[in-house]
């Protein structure tokens, strides 16, 4: 009995020891991961208050992935080139924009934002002439974050909402 | 013999301790799925047959969805006309889940969903089949939805369809 506790209780320490250490390590990685979320959250939020509520499309060639890619239900957007296009005619077809952040969450590389995004049609906007109304458009994005840049969008909200408020399809109960 | 149990005391412990370790060691880095995921499946159910005998074990009574800039449906009421009225348009419908993000009383569902248009909506019925996608941020109280916000294209929608979506005016000249 006294050899077997001899035995046995080296290898309990052992153990122990083995598994504090385990979870000191997974303690230090969940930290970093908190941190990696809430540093992307800060420059995702960050980039786009500048782009849209401030209008520096600039922050496209400095935020966003070489290799950044978009997509809408009607549209897909490759690249740095085609998404200062994309996002850049916004900041022409639109005045007094307010893009709004309704609510922001981050999971590891992904970042999930519900937005609004306010705004009055004072210049042409997708062949569309200004119409001066204005308008308000709900939407979600999620995203990635890839090594501090914006690798990837998916942006979701309703065009035909869109239309409707920019005049060009009737409203559906008329 | 003492050395055989003296060698199986240690190889118990240490499998012991790996076991252990495995499943507490990192247990901070929380996995929301589990208590989540249930709740979404049975959700995902009821839209898929329009059984609505569970109904309250998924949404709240007080569950408030908003979709696009629509306005807000209220109450589990709320929530069975809503569902009601896409598999009246819709009884083929089938919702899949694309992607599903979990966080702390909160899942983001990318979703796709199919149909043929065989029953009466708002509008009578086309025949047509669609298929669009959309998201859903869900919030959470208790194991409970307590909110809903869905985004997706009508346009897209209304284009399967069969209506057309005037096009863009052209600027004159």
């Amino acid at each position: 009995m006294k050899l077997l506790l001899k035995n046995f209780l080296p290898v309990k320490l052992f153990v122990l020891i083995i598994a504090v250490a385990f979870a000191m390590g997974c303690q230090q990685q969940s930290d970093d991961s908190k941190k990696q979320v809430e540093d992307n959250i800060k420059m995702y939020t960050y980039v786009w208050d500048e782009i849209l509520n401030k209008g520096n499309i600039d922050m496209i060639d400095t935020h966003f992935a070489k290799n950044y890619v978009n997509k809408t239900v009607k549209s897909t957007v490759n690249g740095q080139a085609e998404a200062k296009e994309f996002f850049g005619a916004f900041l022409t077809g639109f005045s007094d924009i307010n893009f709004v952040v309704d609510e922001l969450f981050g999971v590891n590389d992904r970042v999930v934002k519900r937005w609004t995004f306010n705004a009055t049609h004072s210049g042409e906007f997708a062949g569309i002439p200004a119409t001066g109304n204005k308008i308000t458009l709900k939407g979600v994005s999620v995203s990635r974050i890839v090594d501090g840049k914006i690798s990837e969008e998916l942006d979701y909200m309703d065009d035909l909402g869109f239309l409707q408020q920019l005049g060009v399809i009737p409203p559906m109960d008329q | 013999m003492n050395n055989k149990i003296q060698q199986m005391l240690r190889t118990f412990s240490i499998l012991l301790a790996i076991v252990i370790v495995l499943t507490t060691g990192c247990q901070q880095q929380r996995d929301h799925s589990k208590e989540l995921k249930p709740i979404l499946d049975k959700g995902v159910e009821i839209w898929n047959t329009g059984n609505f005998e569970e109904v309250d074990k998924v949404w709240d009574s007080g569950v408030v969805r908003s979709a696009n800039e629509l306005p807000e449906v209220k109450g589990i009421d709320g929530i069975k006309k809503v569902i009601t009225s896409f598999r009246t348009a819709f009884p083929d419908l089938k919702l899949a889940i694309d992607e599903e993000i979990y966080a702390e009383n909160k899942i983001t569902i990318r979703w796709t969903v199919t149909g043929t248009n065989t029953g009466p909506g708002e509008m009578p019925p086309t025949g047509n089949k669609v298929n669009f996608w959309g998201i859903s941020v869900l919030h959470l109280a208790n194991g409970k939805l307590t909110k809903e916000f869905v985004a997706f294209d009508n346009r897209a929608l209304m284009e399967q369809l069969g209506y057309t979506m005037a096009p863009p005016l052209k600027e004159a000249n």
